[in-house]
């Protein structure tokens, strides 16, 4: 049949795709290494005064480190690696990256069939699950090795980085959740920006008066969905939504002070000051928000995406100006994880520390991975690096100015169960929104199935 | 005669007009694509919707190709179009053997077989995730375009043997029966009479497989590793931080880009649907 | 006997490919998940058998039956929809005039994108308060509508998106128009059948292999619809567009419970595996395959 030309080609083809297959298969691992050379960067010999011993054996390693981000983070990364490799000349640094979408999913697979990168980048919400297995290093086993570890210690004593005893994520960066708003719409209503002294009652009001002043523009989007803003405001007004500490963990509503919050709320939404079920594309990239309650490590994004002046504030320490001041502690942007089984701990863990306080590394990732953790290096970065001008600066400002005037600073428990029970608030709040069900009914319906789920959790 | 060439004169204006009108709706995401891909980041999300870019750039589209520099978005295409190819060349022969033999053939067990080959269809791939990661681990095809392609190898998928196999059981009996009392082999039938006939669907099938293979962004995200291997969905990804912030004019940009190909294959594969299948030719 | 058995081997020879590839790479990951259905699987520790527990657990659960519920009625509405759209619009193609291929391209452009980032923001601004939609709607004098701000709309905003993407479908029944032989349509022609007789009489039953096969497809992938409600609505709002393969997938990837994801998995195909058969079974009452035909003129 090869004779007739009408076979000849698609037997070209099949040929082609034969040889293609068997190359496929063979360029494996091994033949797709990121080979970086390191380029002879003007890095001044960095003192370090947090530099562990180096290991005595110098054979040649290779560390696979993953991540997810944007561009700009994928080449500072790739940039303090090279950094990295200069200075441990015997460590090969193989990075993998992705965009945010299937990320985790990933990494969860790889971690089930122990084929995850030495160090992975992690979200904070997975720590606990990461936690329950033996998957993940502790870093208090070698607590020699990475020297940052004593310094950051105390900020590390909450469920993002621990999981009971184990401390299983080094933080990429800090973060805090604070408030953007938009300078220009503010001006242009004739209302004073928000400071740092708001209290939930003064925010609302300027809300209220932006809007009237220019219908198209709200306060904010929906602060309430995010699972700090609104246990953060109760417990301003004196109650917990999640007990921790009994056993089971219990969940309770504290129905008066859900209605003080909740009948502001209402009134906010009547007057449109902030959106109910609107859908109106609210960002700042559309022109139509006044504020929102943001994380601070995304400000060089949110910035780039609109031509208004943006400005920061912390979040309310109070909700009506009465009672005790109380902020959230900064919390980790995302985490370093070192997967347990990795036959390099050593030089796993020099990669972390390095990325924490090399300077150099510092100086080259900036905030692409939060908001530095170590005082030092966030002084360093924030006074030679940035020289206090930038939008950068004013992201360090306002999360170290998060850290400062409040009398108490605290985060809502997260026992077992918290996602699930966290889920189930979101339900129950739904069908309050679209007016499915009234306030009473959102409440009891709130406390009945997350307290199930963290019964549930708990067996 | 007059009337009847009036009528259908009428009929085709009739025709174009409502085709127009329907297309302005198939055409507006691209639309709405390409004209994004051009406008400054903080202009792309303005109310209300720009027809017209009021400032262009073209900065999304030099930023996308430069990609991560050392690895130039023209790496990606390359990528792309090897898995590609090679996934549609591999489906096409593979699945036309196995339909055939679903259509054709009697065997022990093919009922049962070939409701195991739809079945194949309804198992929700998130929960054989884990398991085939292993096979896949163990046969030494994580980080590799194999990877990409294998399955093509093996039918390429239930959707396209279950298709031309519908196709094949609509030709008729008759034309496999004459060659066989020519003295034809079954191969020879496969080959030579039946696969001729299936021309729309065979076409039909290398749009599909093309169209999948470069969107497809799960498979490759799940399995490829190296950077400098990565397909265009993938790509396109790793601009996208957090919940759609990041570059997204660039994704925007790089994904109007990445239709072009597409676009190219599927107009000159539709073309030789004019020309329809010769005819059921039952002479000899 | 020599010669079934040759018979035999001849068909497992050609179905070879796909039946190795089946035993590998789908028997044994399918057995896996099977076996995981009936345990306590987080991913990262090993399995823990919990017997019917997952079982209990799914039947108790309102989450179960809301999202069963949301998917079928989806299936039910966008089934019929998707394969009506895309039958016309194939018979509007399949016509000869000018330019046809320009539209051929046209229509199935959507199936190149919907898979696209851009796309399902570009939904959400459209269907916005005051997106295109909208403003459509208020320039010919209605109210405003709610797409995907609302409970009681979002579900069918998806059901005519999807109805949108009728370009894999279309193309199909595409195929199919063109293997139709010509002469038929010629001898109808000069026997007098007019244009409807002709649709009736040749064109529907010669269609109807492929009008089972965008069926089945249409019922199984409706039923595992996922990608529009993870990337627009997030399930939202308050869960009306909760499908049920999004339920399994926060069960697996967000609660890390993946065992009972697992059970969700096979009771889905269980469900689907029969409106399957069903449709298979009915099928041999209206579905014509030339095949079948013994002799005799057309």
């Amino acid at each position: 049949m090869f004779s007739n030309k009408r076979f000849a080609m698609p037997a070209v083809l099949a040929l082609f795709v034969l040889l293609s297959a068997v190359l496929g298969a063979c360029s494996s691992k091994s033949g797709g290494e990121a080979s970086s050379s390191p380029s002879p960067s003007a890095a001044s010999p960095s003192q370090q005064s947090q530099e562990p011993a180096s290991p005595e054996k110098k054979d040649p390693v290779t560390l696979e480190i993953s991540w997810w981000g944007g561009d700009t983070r994928h080449a500072a990364l790739q940039e303090a690696f090279k950094l990295f490799q200069q200075k441990y000349d015997w460590i090969t640094v193989k990075p993998t990256f992705s965009g945010f979408d299937g990320y985790a999913d990933k990494l969860t697979v790889q971690l089930s069939t122990d084929n995850a990168p030495d160090v992975f980048m992690f979200s904070r919400a997975l720590t606990q699950q990461f936690g329950q297995s033996d998957v993940l290093l502790n870093y208090y086993e070698h607590k020699e090795l990475i020297p940052a570890l004593a310094e950051l210690d105390p900020i590390m004593q909450s469920p993002y980085y621990k999981f009971g005893d184990k401390l299983i994520g080094m933080p990429t960066g800090i973060t805090s959740t604070v408030l953007v708003y938009n300078k220009k719409v503010f001006e242009e209503a004739q209302v004073p920006v928000p400071t740092d002294d708001e209290t939930w009652l003064s925010l609302g009001e300027k809300w209220s008066k932006v809007h009237q002043a220019n219908p198209k523009v709200f306060g904010d989007s929906g602060w309430f969905y995010m699972p700090e803003a609104y246990p953060l405001i109760m417990k301003q007004l004196g109650a917990e939504l999640i007990d921790g500490a009994s056993n089971p963990p219990k969940a309770s509503m504290h129905p008066d002070q859900a209605k003080t919050v909740w009948t502001w709320t209402e009134k906010l939404w009547e007057e449109n000051a902030i959106p109910r079920d609107s859908s109106d594309t609210i960002g700042f990239d559309a022109g139509n928000l006044a504020s929102s309650l943001s994380a601070a490590s995304v400000i060089p994004s949110t910035v780039a995406m609109t031509e208004d002046p943006l400005g920061f504030a912390t979040l309310p320490k109070t909700f009506d100006g009465s009672g005790t001041k109380i902020s959230m502690p900064p919390v980790p942007t995302s985490l370093w994880g070192i997967d347990a089984r990795t036959k390099h701990k050593e030089e796993a863990l020099l990669l972390v520390n390095f990325l924490l306080t090399d300077k150099d590394a510092i100086k080259t990732l900036k905030v692409e991975t939060g908001v530095p953790a170590v005082a030092e290096s966030l002084e360093y970065l924030s006074t030679e690096v940035f020289g206090g001008t930038g939008v950068e600066s004013e992201m360090l400002d306002v999360v170290k100015r998060s850290q400062q005037g409040a009398d108490e600073y605290w985060l809502p428990a997260q026992p077992l169960g918290a996602p699930d029970a966290n889920a189930a608030f979101q339900t129950a709040f739904e069908k309050y929104l679209f007016k499915q069900v009234d306030i009473d009914g959102f409440l009891a319906e709130a406390e009945k199935t997350m307290n199930e789920k963290l019964q549930e959790a708990a067996k | 005669m007059r009337s009847s060439s009036f009528r259908s004169a009428a009929a085709t204006v009739a025709l174009y007009v409502v085709l127009s009108l329907l297309s302005l709706l198939f055409v507006f995401p691209l639309y709405w694509l390409v004209v994004s891909s051009f406008k400054p980041l903080s202009a792309i999300f303005r109310i209300p919707f720009e027809w017209w870019p009021v400032d262009w750039t073209f900065k999304h589209y030099k930023d996308g190709w430069r990609f991560m520099g050392s690895v130039t978005f023209a790496r990606v295409y390359l990528n792309t179009a090897y898995v590609t190819i090679v996934s549609v060349v591999a489906t096409v022969f593979t699945s036309t053997l196995v339909a055939f033999g679903f259509a054709r053939l009697r065997f022990l067990g093919k009922n049962v077989l070939f409701v195991a080959l739809l079945a194949t269809m309804m198992l929700p791939t998130q929960v054989t995730l884990v398991p085939t990661f292993l096979i896949f681990d163990y046969l030494n095809l994580i980080d590799t375009y194999a990877a990409l392609y294998i399955g093509a190898f093996f039918g390429g998928g239930a959707f396209y043997i279950f298709l031309i196999r519908q196709f094949i059981m609509g030709l008729p009996f008759d034309l496999d029966e004459s060659a066989r009392l020519d003295g034809a082999s079954t191969f020879r039938i496969y080959w030579s009479i039946i696969l001729p006939l299936c021309s729309p669907v065979l076409i039909t099938i290398v749009i599909l497989s093309f169209t999948w293979t470069y969107n497809d962004f799960f498979t490759p995200l799940i399995f490829l590793s190296s950077i400098e291997k990565f397909t265009v969905p993938v790509a396109i990804n790793t601009f996208l931080d957090e919940a759609g912030t990041g570059k997204v004019g660039v994704a925007i940009a790089m994904t109007t880009l990445s239709v072009v190909p597409l676009l190219a294959v599927f107009f000159a594969a539709q073309r030789r649907f004019m020309q329809g299948i010769a005819t059921t030719g039952l002479k000899g | 006997m020599g010669k079934t058995w040759k018979r035999h081997l001849e068909g497992y020879l050609f179905i070879g490919p796909w039946f190795i590839g089946f035993l590998v790479f789908m028997l044994i990951p399918a057995g896996w998940s099977l076996y995981l259905a009936f345990t306590d699987f987080s991913f990262l520790k090993p399995p823990v058998w919990t017997g019917t527990e997952n079982v209990r657990k799914m039947l108790d659960s309102d989450v179960f039956w809301k999202s069963l519920r949301i998917t079928s009625v989806y299936a039910l509405l966008s089934v019929p929809l998707h394969l009506g759209t895309a039958l016309l619009a194939a018979m509007a193609l399949n016509v000869k005039i000018r330019g046809i291929g320009f539209y051929r391209t046209v229509f199935y452009l959507p199936a190149f994108v919907s898979s696209s980032i851009g796309v399902a923001i570009m939904w959400k601004m459209i269907f916005s308060d005051s997106g295109v939609v909208n403003a459509l709607l208020t320039g010919i004098g209605l109210d405003r509508v709610k797409f995907f701000n609302s409970p009681d709309n979002a579900l069918y905003t998806l059901v005519g998106i999807n109805a949108w993407v009728l370009g894999t479908a279309m193309l199909i029944f595409l195929a199919g128009l063109q293997q139709i032989p010509r002469e038929l349509y010629e001898s109808a022609k000069v026997d007098g059948a007019g244009a409807v007789r002709r649709f009736r009489s040749i064109t529907l039953p010669l269609l109807t292999p492929v009008i089972l096969f965008n069926l089945i497809l249409g019922i199984i992938n409706a039923m595992q619809v996922f990608t529009n409600g993870f990337v627009i609505t997030r399930g939202g709002p308050a869960q009306s567009t909760y499908f049920y393969v999004l339920y399994l997938y926060e069960e697996a990837f967000k609660f890390f419970r993946m065992g009972y994801a697992s059970l969700l998995a096979w009771v889905l195909f269980l469900i689907v595996l029969l409106l399957t058969l069903l449709t298979l079974r009915s099928s041999s009452a209206w579905v014509f395959y030339e095949t079948e035909m013994k002799g005799g003129k057309r």
